[in-house]
Formats: structure tokens, sequence, C-alpha cells
């Protein structure tokens, strides 16, 4: 048969059988839930061996509940699953010390990290215990690039740092709100001190 | 959240990003940061004072040169940078005339650096103290950070060269571990070769030796320079950059000299030229 004579055979695309991507289904700690790719999850070390570990299948990622990320808000979740996106397929980088680290930050990281500082060091916090290597780098030369120029007063501003005295204060505070006798304690003490006595007992 | 709030090795690994000032000011901020600033500034191996010109809120310590009033306060002395940088290796001080942040004998605190191996001094010219009931003298480099430097750079416009080579040939300073050393000088004075001369008679270990602008009176004086630089018997690099002879120069010696170079397949860049004719 001539290849003019064959016969036209439509193809039903929808028939081949295509591996399906597999979205796995995580939940912050306020409950709010999240769809990630397989592909975007290599970017963590430790959501990758967990998914690896659960060795779910796709209906089972349907069927059953999502994985809870119990240290993470859904704010910060989203920032970083955002990035995994964003990035996934990307070649994770090694730090062994054997070449100088010389780290940019591309534009989508940047925007992404236009945020207020205490969601980025949330941020910071949670690349650090999902063990997501190169977010961890470019969101700690953000916050370095932050401190450049900068007085100690301008530092405690940007930082968001108490003074001593303020840290002091505040650990006077909790410490009263938890303990309302351990002042009466150290006012007992004080009293006896001013009237001379040596030992309080 | 605060940065403080972070566990301390993704506090360093911030810090690592940032440079010494930054971290300086980073660890003034509260005494819990005072540890973490310490612990990355403490693995600091070289600093360079020309980085460090525009951060003015760690202040290089400037002067108005016409009121010789202080502009800026610094934390970057020596005997400060000492305590903070204590495993520091290489350290280049710098300073131009617009900014003689330099203070009498600061560089005595050079002694801190302990592991201080290179040295490079740029702009600084010893002044000469005086104090009362006693006697004046000359203000000098430690000699414990003399005798570890491995290599030794000295950039300077007038007499800064000649006082520390006389202060190192007269206080019989052997820097027993020196291998680099280079002289640079603006305008050179009559008794500088001679103590180039007597440099390289004491440190028979140079392998690489750099001389810019040194004027030499006659041409027996250059031949004797020349057969100095010889008598190093491990040399590898010479550099001769602006120097010349007031007097004529015999080709002879100058041809002489390069084969003795070439035959040891020592590097070199030009030889002492002379002044009168060409």
């Amino acid at each position: 048969m001539s290849v003019e004579n064959a016969p036209v055979v439509d193809v039903d695309e929808a028939a081949i059988p295509v591996e399906k991507k597999m979205y796995y289904r995580f939940e912050s700690n306020d409950k709010k839930e999240f769809r990630v790719s397989e592909l975007a999850i290599q970017q963590s070390e430790t959501l990758n061996r967990l998914v690896e570990a659960m060795g779910y299948t796709s209906e089972d990622v349907e069927n059953k509940p999502a994985i809870a990320i119990e240290n993470i808000d859904g704010k910060t979740l989203k920032l970083v699953f955002q990035w995994c996106e964003h990035h996934k397929g990307e070649a994770i980088p090694v730090d062994d010390g054997s070449v100088p680290k010389i780290v940019e930050i591309p534009e989508f990281d940047a925007k992404l990290m236009d945020i207020d500082n205490g969601l980025l060091f949330k941020l910071i916090w949670a690349a650090d215990y999902l063990n997501i290597v190169q977010l961890l780098n470019v969101s700690c030369k953000k916050v370095a690039n932050m401190a450049q120029g900068k007085t100690p007063a301008q530092l405690r501003r940007v930082y968001l740092l108490p003074s001593d005295e303020e840290d002091e204060a505040a650990k006077r505070a909790a410490q009263e709100a938890q303990d309302p006798r351990a002042r009466e304690v150290e006012e007992e003490f004080e009293e006896r001190k001013r009237q001379g006595g040596n030992s309080f007992f | 959240m605060n940065i403080e709030n972070l566990p301390s090795e993704l506090l360093v690994q911030i810090l690592d990003d940032c440079d010494f000032a930054d971290c300086m000011c980073f660890r003034a901020t509260s005494s819990k940061n005072y540890d973490v600033g310490n612990y990355v500034l403490a693995k600091t191996k070289t600093f360079d004072f020309r980085r460090y010109n525009d951060h003015r809120h760690v202040g290089i310590q400037s002067r108005y040169v016409e009121t010789d009033k202080k502009k800026n306060s610094t934390n970057l002395n020596p005997t400060k940078l000492g305590k903070s940088l204590p495993k520091l290796n290489e350290l280049v001080i710098a300073q131009n005339e617009e900014k003689l942040w330099i203070d009498k004998d600061a560089l005595m605190g050079l002694t801190y650096f302990r592991g201080l191996e290179s040295l490079a001094i740029i702009g600084w010219e010893p002044s000469n103290i005086t104090r009362r009931g006693c006697a004046a003298r000359n203000e000098v480099l430690p000699q414990s950070t003399l005798r570890n430097l491995v290599k030794f750079t000295i950039i300077c416009k007038r007499e800064t060269v000649s006082k520390i080579l006389h202060y190192i040939i007269d206080n019989k300073i052997l820097m027993t571990k020196c291998v680099k050393a280079k002289f640079s000088i603006r305008f050179s004075i009559s008794d500088l070769p001679l103590l180039a001369m007597k440099f390289m008679e004491y440190h028979p270990k140079l392998l690489s030796i750099c001389f810019e602008g040194l004027l030499f009176i006659t041409q027996e004086q250059v031949e004797s320079f020349y057969n100095h630089i010889l008598a190093l018997c491990h040399l590898e690099k010479v550099r001769l950059e602006n120097c010349s002879v007031v007097d004529r120069i015999n080709r002879e010696i100058t041809n002489t000299f390069l084969e003795s170079l070439q035959e040891r397949n020592i590097k070199f860049t030009n030889t002492v030229k002379s002044m009168s004719y060409g």
C-alpha cells in the first residue's frame, strides 16, 4: 500500500495515556490549603523526603487529608510555594564551601520578597525549616542588603530589634505575667536588703 | 517576628553576606547580637580599608585638612580592629591626603593582629613624636608584626620607606618569613638605595621584590644594587619601575644583569634608566 492511500486515522489525544502531573495538598497551621506540583516540591528537601516516604498515589492525594505543616502560617507558606512553583526544575545549589558563594537576587524573587520585614523573617525561617537552599540564600541576601550602610539605631528599626532596656522590660513583664508570686518574693527580698538583713530565709 | 527570633546559624548566614562595617553595627544593636556578630567577625581573614571609605557611620576618622578638625570618629583604628578581627591574615591600611585618619602611634595597634601575614600600608607618613621629658622619636611599626610578615608592601610619597627600612636595619629586625616585598616611593631620597640593598642583604629568602621610584646617584651604586638583587638565591620575580640614576649608565652593567636574570629564569620588568642619557 502506498503512503498516499493509507487511511488517515484521527487520533483522540485524550485517549493516549499521559502520565498525569501530581499535585500534593498541604495545609498551613491556620488551616489554609495549597496544591503544589510534584516538581515544585523537589526544591524543598524536607517536603520531598516527606512525600517520598508517604508514597502517595494520585488517588491518595485526593482522598486522604492534606499534609499538615504545623509550624508555618498560610501567608508564609503561600510565598514559599509561589517561589517553588516559579523555580521548579531548577538545579539545587550545593554549598560545600569549595566555591565562594555569590548570590544574586532574580527579579521574580525580589518582587516576591517585597514584603514587610516580619514576614520576610518568617520566610527565612520557613525556607530553613523546609530546607529550600536557594530560597534561603536569596532571602538571607535580601536581609543582608537591608543592613548596608545603616547605623545601629537604624538597624534596630529595620530589623525590629528591641534595645537592651526594652528587652529587659519585656522579660520582666513576661516574668510577672507568668508568676505573680515571683514579684512578691523579689519585693520582699529588696525590703529585707534595705533593712540590712544578710540572709533572706 | 523580628530577626532575633531566627536561630543563630541563620543570623550567621545573613551576616556572612554583610561587610565588616555592617557586622560591627549589627553587633552594637544589643548584647544578644554581640556574640553572633563577634563570631562572624572573628572568621574574617582579610581587611581592606579602601572599601570602608564611604561608611561614615563606622567612620574612618578623617580630618578637615585646612582646620585639622576631626570629621568622624572611628571604630576602625587598628587597636579596635585587632580585638574584633583576631584571625586577620591580610590587612591593607590606606589613607590619602583628604582623609588623614591614622592617628599618631595608631599603627602600634597592629600588634593585636597576631596572625597577620600580609600588610600593605598606603599613604601613611610616620610622624616625629616629641613628648615632654623624652627624646624625639619616629613613629614605627611594631616589631612583632614585622617579624611575622610574609608579604610586606609600602606605597607612600615621602620618607616612609626610608624610615621603616632604617628602623628595620638599625634594630636588626629579621623578617625571616618575608618572601615578598614591595616598596614604592614618589620622591626618593639619597640614602634609600643603600637601605634597599641592606634590606635585601638581611632577607636572602625573598622570592619577589619590587622597587618603584628609586633614585640612584652613580652607576657604581646601580651595579651594587644589581649585585644585591642577584645575590638573592631564591628570587623568582623582580620588578623595577621608574627607577633612575642621575649619572650615565654603562650598557654592559645592564646587559650583564639581564643575562643573569634570564639564566636563572627570573621574571623581570624594566631596569634602572639614566636620567641624563636616556
